[in-house]
């Protein structure tokens, strides 16, 4: 025998793609010509194939049987950390809230800053805390991943991106799946490094970087702000390497951009139209709903919740909008007076024994927030159609009442349960915190 | 990935069905993915990290970041280039982390290195120990298996991809997201080095060669 190659490069390739079926009609028909004169050939022929077919040989693969069990379990803890570590903090509940708030105290306490600079921060973290107040609630649940992150956050001085993004989200996905998906070498754990890394990277990581910069530009205002606070996020100390890679890519990507667009992103321009009205249209479409729905009877609920919530529950995200639900409807029962107050406490003890923490810490959440308009929309969704609406979706349904319909709204109501979602404990809490800084 | 495809060349695709309905946050329709896949993906990760417990460790990563990354799924492609692709992705990283820590700990060896020596012993053991007695069936798969861990990263994953999930080149292109003509010089590099590492052990337990052989060979082939 001999390990010696006895053919070259370009017979192997023949040889090999021969064997697995892969050669076009006409360059079969010449090997296997040449085969039949060619001994030494057909002889590295043989040996190719009887090497392949002793991977046979490999071990079998006996995937234990509580794999796709433990599987699920692990994925459903994972889930249910992250929502504990968002429902856990104490006051600043919401992402932007709490990356607003924290990044401005962490680096007041870190470093002196110019009073300008305080200033800024300090309304920059106010507006973001009342634009996300105004934020719908199935986008905040959506970036759960991203809130998990935010109470280890540190300043990481080394990243000078992080200075710029500080007051900012992200959209964490996009990163992550063009890292999952392209395979891109790991982007280096200091931004000095990155010019070394990009001459790494293939000609088309740097088109797909390209091309990443041109869905940035033409991404929502509130995408942007995600992508950006997220980024921050997790480039200021997530110790999660797939979210550090994320969170890279995404730096490069805000670096390749122009002057002109990252001040776009970073000025995020008001949108102050849309989210009158989209607010408007949540708070309207969800009272005209609460009015038209015929008040269940305990039976009706106490079945609802057996037969239909509990088992949706298992359906982890689906689940988290039908508890949703329920809290929405608890709020309803209990604007409705106090002739249905045991239906609402009757329901809160059904909830207590037979949800888990989890769902109990997200109903708890809700009723703190006393965000009911949208829940309400993802009530009446989830009972219909299990589908969970999109922002625009919201809005067109408010515009396609009829008239009537919407002169049956009680405006005074939605105003006043607006204005109670704004006069909050965390604006007070806010102004108490940058107050003492 | 291939030209002129788009989402509806892949709607009949059970799995790409299964995850669509796993995107609306379906987790019955997850778990039969799960199931669909497990034994599969966990063959691939044997493929890297040659350890059963491990390699379930990686397979469960995989899953986790399927589910994960479910919302912004696209069924743009079959979906087990997308999953194999998340799988790649995982091993490579797993596998590159522990070089990394390896490299650290040798003072800082070449990156390749430990794929080096793997393949410089093999070879050797394979040119100057030959077989004195015939090896049992475990043996044999644990021969086999060093082989193919000894091979390059990319040589080793086409390989697996090609013998195991019976992808064809340009599958397997999409699923490394390298070109054909790559997927066909790194299949038959490995073929070539499968072959060196592996030619004591060619003849023991087949049948004598025959001169008309080749006639056979085509009938395989031609399956």
């Amino acid at each position: 025998m001999s390990s010696q190659p006895i053919t070259s490069d370009h017979d192997l390739e023949l040889l090999s793609a021969y064997l697995d079926n892969e050669l076009p009609a006409g360059d079969r028909a010449d090997l296997e010509r040449r085969l039949v004169d060619d001994e030494p050939l057909r002889l590295e022929l043989k040996k190719l194939r009887k090497a392949w077919d002793l991977l046979d040989e490999m071990p079998d693969t006996n995937v234990s049987k509580q794999f796709a069990t433990s599987t699920m379990q692990l994925i459903a803890q994972k889930l249910d950390e992250e929502v504990l570590a968002v429902t856990d903090s104490q006051s600043y509940r919401w992402s932007g809230r709490r990356t607003a708030v924290n990044f401005v105290t962490t680096r007041l306490l870190s470093r002196p800053v110019v009073l300008t600079a305080l200033v800024g921060c300090i309304i920059v973290g106010l507006l973001a805390g009342w634009r996300t107040r105004r934020k719908a609630n199935h986008e905040q649940l959506e970036s759960i991943a991203t809130a998990a992150v935010l109470p280890m956050i540190k300043v990481f001085p080394d990243l000078k991106l992080a200075q710029p993004l500080a007051d900012f989200p992200l959209l964490v996905q996009l990163a992550r799946t063009d890292i999952v998906e392209n395979k891109m070498p790991l982007p280096p754990a200091k931004s000095a490094d990155i010019p070394q890394w990009l001459e790494l990277l293939d000609p088309s990581d740097k088109e797909l970087l390209r091309i990443r910069s041109d869905e940035l530009r033409r991404l929502e205002t509130s995408q942007r702000r995600q992508f950006v606070q997220a980024g921050v996020a997790i480039l200021s100390g997530s110790s999660d390497p797939e979210l550090i890679d994320s969170a890279m890519l995404m730096s490069l990507v805000f670096e390749s951009l122009d002057a002109d667009r990252r001040a776009e992103i970073l000025q995020l321009p008001p949108e102050e139209r849309i989210g009158e009205i989209e607010e408007e249209a949540y708070r309207k479409v969800a009272f005209w709903y609460a009015g038209n729905l015929s008040p269940l009877d305990r039976d009706a609920i106490e079945e609802w919740v057996n037969d239909y919530l509990l088992p949706v529950y298992e359906l982890q995200g689906r689940g988290r909008f039908a508890v949703n639900a329920v809290g929405w409807w608890m709020e309803q029962i209990s604007l409705r007076g106090a002739s249905e107050t045991n239906l609402q406490s009757d329901l809160v003890e059904l909830l207590k024994t037979t949800l888990s923490s989890q769902a109990k810490t997200i109903l708890q959440g809700i009723s703190e927030q006393g965000q009911l308009f949208v829940i309400g929309i993802w009530a009446l969704h989830v009972i219909g159609d299990l589908r969970e609406p999109s922002n625009q979706e919201i809005v067109d349904s408010y515009l396609s009442l009829s008239d009537d319909e919407k002169n049956r709204i009680d405006l005074s109501d939605a105003q006043r349960a607006g204005k109670d979602l704004l006069r909050g404990p965390y604006r007070d809490k806010i102004r108490q915190r940058t107050g003492d800084e | 990935m291939s030209e002129g495809t788009n989402n509806s060349d892949f709607a009949a695709d059970p799995d790409v069905v299964l995850m669509l309905k796993v995107r609306d946050d379906d987790a019955s329709a997850f778990e039969k993915l799960l199931k669909r896949h497990q034994a599969s993906i966990t063959r691939l990760m044997i493929g890297w990290v040659a350890n059963q417990q491990a390699a379930e460790d990686l397979a469960q990563e995989v899953f986790l970041r399927v589910y994960r990354a479910r919302k912004s799924y696209q069924p743009t492609a079959k979906f087990t280039t997308w999953l194999y692709r998340i799988a790649n992705n995982v091993a490579s990283n797993a596998v590159r982390d522990k070089k990394r820590r390896r490299e650290i700990n040798l003072g800082g060896r070449a990156t390749n290195m430990s794929t080096a020596i793997g393949m410089e012993q093999l070879v050797m053991a394979a040119s100057e120990s030959l077989p004195t007695r015939s090896l049992d069936k475990s043996e044999r798969a644990e021969m086999v298996q060093q082989a193919v861990m000894a091979l390059g990263d990319n040589q080793r994953i086409a390989l697996m991809l090609s013998r195991f999930e019976n992808m064809s080149y340009q599958e397997i292109a999409d699923t490394m997201d390298l070109s054909v003509k790559a997927i066909k010089s790194l299949l038959s590099r490995a073929r070539g080095n499968l072959k060196v590492l592996l030619e004591p052990y060619l003849e023991e337990g087949t049948p004598p060669h025959h001169e008309n052989d080749y006639d056979g060979e085509q009938s395989v082939e031609a399956d």
